[in-house]
């Protein structure tokens, strides 16, 4: 008996239209940030969401959160599609869905004190009494890793990876089931970083949280995904369990940027380059399979059509036309 | 286990540390603190009545005549008493106007700067275009001239004048702000829009208006000035400033000492106003540099 | 052996804010030959970037500057240069590319314009040949229609194509030494690996001398022959490529490659624990002693010295200063 996803995101889609003229701007186009991505996640799993830049990943993360409206899609929690529903409505949900943000810096409101920041969730969801809301803040700033005392101070009295603890703290101080961090790690220094990355582990232990782990960076995805996504310009590329992806990389582009990685293990002969060029720009994709301009592989019918997710091996799938 | 810091540090403190550092600030701030000490105490220090203490024995006495310090005018009246008075209707010119435009001002900018869309762009943002054609002296000139002279509709029209820089400002102040991730990370939580605006956005912005607030003051008090200089504004015998130099023109062969004064005055508190404005935003500035 | 392009002896820079003096990098030393990548590795606050900029002479006006230390390059003492000797030599002899091209890049003159202005500013050649040089010059960085790019403005270029461009400007003097700040940390990890490929190849074929700042370990294993380890503002260990990743001795390398994903266990990282000290906070002992794994009270209280324990290896560590010789 399957079990029903926690998540599901079906055809997701997110265009930003393209608007010129003087006075009256007219639409002429628009940037596919999102084109058609789907996935599921169960109950647990980490899945990794990796692509380099103009890949629409933190676009997915916000259109889940319905921070932006998704242009066309569905987006499944327990099997209810929470798009159509009202801000109002979306409340409810929003205790049970998180977000932290990249930048540690611009993520807290340097008037607040940390206690106000995270009381805030649950204030919204008029959660118990001030008594109790208090316990469950100081619980959770224990939980990260920070003291009773800093309860009362401000964001600009900590570091980058301090902010980023309180920051976890207010995703999870409404208990919730999925957290989707958007490049959690990316700003915070390397040893911070691995604090940081055992704390999540830590916690996703304990509360049995589903994470969404959103980042650019290939290390860091392989040591903390169950799953792994592959996004180029909007698309999924290749979507299977961490070990098979790293085994046995179907996609053209994932072998690419297996091989673009500094890895300490493997230094890579001078001169062997697999992806040439720069990465084309998302308001102007190339047609057909758009990665084709960048293929070693490119054949006639990349250029003109889109390829479709199929099945190659054991839950792994791959939008290529070499299949 | 973090930084070496025990005092707990709001942003405001830190602000207003800084500014306590401030050498020039500080000079702006005692001028403005002597206005305001002043024009609240006037009824103490003023030894003679400003209106009614008409001395026609001592008419356009030179300072230090008697116990008229500062001399007198045409009518007799000691100046320094009238000065003493007048910095009422000074504070009164800094205050009232820009409060009108802040309290007014500030809401329409954070809606025009949160939601934008049509409102914002073709209704808010064309009317204050409107307005700011004119170059703001005149129209507030023209404002009071058509609601009928006198102190109180100075104070509107003087308001009105300031009210599309404030939109202006606090517009795109929201605008700068509103896409921070605190913002995101709020809205993420639940937050209301409304909720939003009123304890996240406008916290934030609050230190750039309270400079664009000092600096309008300045603006204000010149804007009084020159309106009760013209004739619209306080009448003649009401002790503003701007009144005093309007008067002291006529007799200034016979008594230059009656446009010294005012002159004097208006343009330190101007000067304080200045100082006290642009010593904020350098605190401000290194607030956020740090 | 051939002499180092650049020697740097016991650098000492502080920087001045609200009344206090703080010393951003301390007895910094360090050498590059020609054709040698060095790099400089370490977390944000080690002052790496500092050494840098002291290099150039170009730190920040009124808050900082050199107290001690000699930068020797070319015979002379760069700290003790007047600044208009400095101009001759930067873009010249010793050029510099920064982390983010967008910004490095004037955005209201056209490529070809600031690519012009360097050798103007070095050299007395005709416009033609100026003009034909950097054409050769874009070539060799892989620009596609060098002479459209000449042409166009920054902002019409993406980020691999801008940083190709501050390459190509850094080269155009033919410098000997080429610093980069954190060169690949903005662009996308297939365009790294064009831009660091590039670089290694144009460095093989020059001779040039290289100091390569980063924080990404990944990237140093790539590029580099030797490595320094900065932490706090001082260097505490600096060896050869292969033994700084085989056989790293401070604990703050172990540390730092104990924390990187890069392994395929499974289980959590060996991170450090704690925080960087803020600048000027420890004046006496071992700047790391708070988040050492195994210190002990002389730690703190003893000056620790750069000592060398091996061919090539310096640590600064008391376990293993009284093993090796004091530099």
């Amino acid at each position: 008996m399957t079990q029903q996803p926690l998540l599901e995101v079906q055809g997701l889609k997110k265009y930003f239209p393209l608007k010129r003229g003087l006075f009256i701007k007219s639409v002429v186009g628009a940037v596919k940030a999102v084109d058609d991505v789907s996935f599921a996640l169960n109950s647990g799993e980490t899945l990794g969401i990796v692509g380099e830049s103009g890949c629409g990943k933190s676009t997915i993360a916000k259109c889940i959160l319905r921070l932006i409206e998704p242009t066309a899609g569905k987006v499944l929690f327990e099997g209810k599609d929470i798009c159509p529903l009202s801000m109002t409505e979306m409340r409810t949900y929003r205790k049970y869905m998180q977000m932290i943000f990249q930048n540690p810096y611009a993520s807290l409101d340097p008037q607040m004190t940390v206690a106000k920041i995270l009381e805030e969730p649950l204030l919204i969801q008029h959660f118990g009494d001030k008594q109790s809301r208090r316990q469950r803040i100081m619980e959770i700033i224990r939980e990260v890793g920070l003291d009773d005392t800093h309860y009362d101070s401000y964001p600009h009295e900590f570091s980058g990876g301090q902010r980023q603890r309180i920051a976890i703290a207010r995703a999870l101080v409404t208990r919730p089931k999925v957290i989707i961090a958007d490049e959690a790690v990316s700003a915070l220094d390397v040893s911070i970083q691995a604090q940081i990355l055992n704390l999540m582990q830590q916690l996703q232990q304990k509360y049995g949280l589903t994470y969404i782990f959103i980042s650019h960076s290939l290390p860091v995805i392989r040591h903390i995904s169950t799953t792994i996504g592959v996004l180029y310009l909007g698309k999924m590329m290749e979507y299977a369990p961490k070990k098979e992806l790293f085994a046995h990389p179907e996609h053209p582009y994932t072998q690419g940027l297996l091989n673009a990685v500094p890895s300490l293990a493997n230094r890579r002969k001078k001169g062997e380059i697999i992806l040439a060029q720069d990465v084309p720009s998302a308001s102007n994709p190339p047609s057909g399979c758009v990665f084709h301009t960048r293929c070693p592989y490119c054949k006639d019918i990349c250029k003109e059509q889109i390829p479709e997710l199929k099945e190659v091996g054991s839950h792994h799938w791959v939008a290529c036309h070499l299949w | 286990m973090e930084n070496n810091r025990t005092r707990r540090q709001s942003v405001m403190r830190m602000i207003c540390a800084r500014f306590i550092r401030d050498r020039q600030a500080m000079v702006g701030a005692v001028l403005v603190c002597i206005l305001v000490l002043t024009a609240l105490s006037a009824s103490v220090i003023a030894p003679f009545d400003p209106i009614f203490g008409q001395n026609y024995d001592m008419v356009l006495q030179n300072p230090g005549t008697g116990s008229y310090m500062l001399g007198t005018d045409e009518l007799g009246r000691d100046t320094f008493s009238r000065l003493v008075y007048g910095s009422r209707f000074t504070l009164a010119a800094a205050v009232i106007p820009v409060a009108f435009a802040m309290i007014i001002g500030i809401p329409i900018g954070v809606y025009a700067g949160y939601k934008g869309g049509f409102m914002d762009q073709w209704v808010i943002m064309r009317v204050v275009d409107a307005f700011q054609a004119f170059p703001s002296l005149i129209l507030a000139l023209a404002l009071a001239a058509v609601l009928g002279g006198g102190f109180t509709n100075a104070m509107i029209a003087i308001g009105i004048g300031f009210l599309p820089n404030f939109i202006r400002i606090t517009r795109s102040q929201v605008m700068s702000v509103r896409n921070l991730d605190y913002i995101q990370a709020s809205k993420s939580v639940g937050c209301s829009d409304l909720s939003i605006a009123v304890f996240h956005i406008l916290p934030n912005i609050l230190p750039i208006l309270l400079v664009q607030m000092t600096l309008s003051m300045a603006s204000a008090v010149i804007a009084e000035a020159g309106l009760s200089y013209m004739g619209i504004g306080a009448s003649p015998e009401q002790p503003s400033w701007g009144s005093m130099l309007r008067i002291s023109q006529g007799y200034l062969s016979v008594q230059p000492w009656m446009a010294v004064w005012p002159g004097i005055s208006i343009s330190a508190i101007v000067l304080g106003f200045n100082l006290f404005g642009d010593g904020l935003r350098r605190a401000i500035d290194s607030k956020v540099r740090h | 052996m051939d002499k180092p392009v650049i020697e740097i002896k016991d650098l000492r820079v502080e920087f001045y804010s609200e009344g206090n003096t703080i010393p951003a990098i301390d007895g910094v030393g360090l050498s590059v030959y020609p054709g040698e990548t060095l790099g400089l590795v370490g977390e944000s606050g080690c002052g790496k970037s500092t050494v840098a900029l002291a290099a150039m002479r170009i730190l920040p006006r009124g808050i900082s500057r050199i107290a001690t230390g000699e930068i020797l390059f070319d015979g002379k003492d760069l700290t003790k240069l007047s600044e208009q000797a400095m101009r001759d030599i930067r873009g010249n002899d010793i050029s510099m590319i920064f982390q983010d091209p967008m910004t490095s890049l004037n955005p209201v003159y056209t490529i070809g314009r600031q690519l012009r202005e360097g050798l103007f500013l070095h050299f007395d050649y005709t416009p033609q040949e100026v003009d034909e040089h950097i054409l050769n010059m874009l070539k060799l960085v892989n620009i596609p229609r060098p002479d459209m790019i000449m042409k166009s403005y920054p902002h019409e270029l993406s980020g691999g194509m801008q940083q190709r461009v501050m390459i190509a400007m850094a080269l155009l003097c033919d410098p000997e030494l080429l610093i980069a700040d954190e060169p690949t940390t903005a662009l996308d990890v297939t365009v790294q690996a064009q831009i660091l490929s590039l670089m290694n190849s144009i460095q093989e074929k020059r001779r040039m001398g290289m100091i390569l700042i980063t924080h990404d370990l990944g990237v140093v294993a790539q590029m580099c022959q030797r490595v320094c380890v900065m932490y706090a503002g001082q260097i505490v260990e600096t060896a050869p490529i292969d033994t700084i990743l085989e056989r790293p001795l401070h604990p703050y390398t172990k540390g730092l490659l104990g924390s990187m994903p890069d392994n395929t266990d499974e289980g959590p990282l060996k991170c450090i624990e704690g925080n960087v000290p803020l600048p000027g906070s420890i004046s006496q002992g071992c700047r790391f002693a708070d988040r050492c794994a195994d210190y002990c009270d002389a730690c703190r209280t003893q000056t620790i010295e750069l000592a060398a324990v091996g061919t090539e290896h310096h640590v600064r560590c008391l376990k293993y200063e009284d093993k090796g010789v004091v530099i």
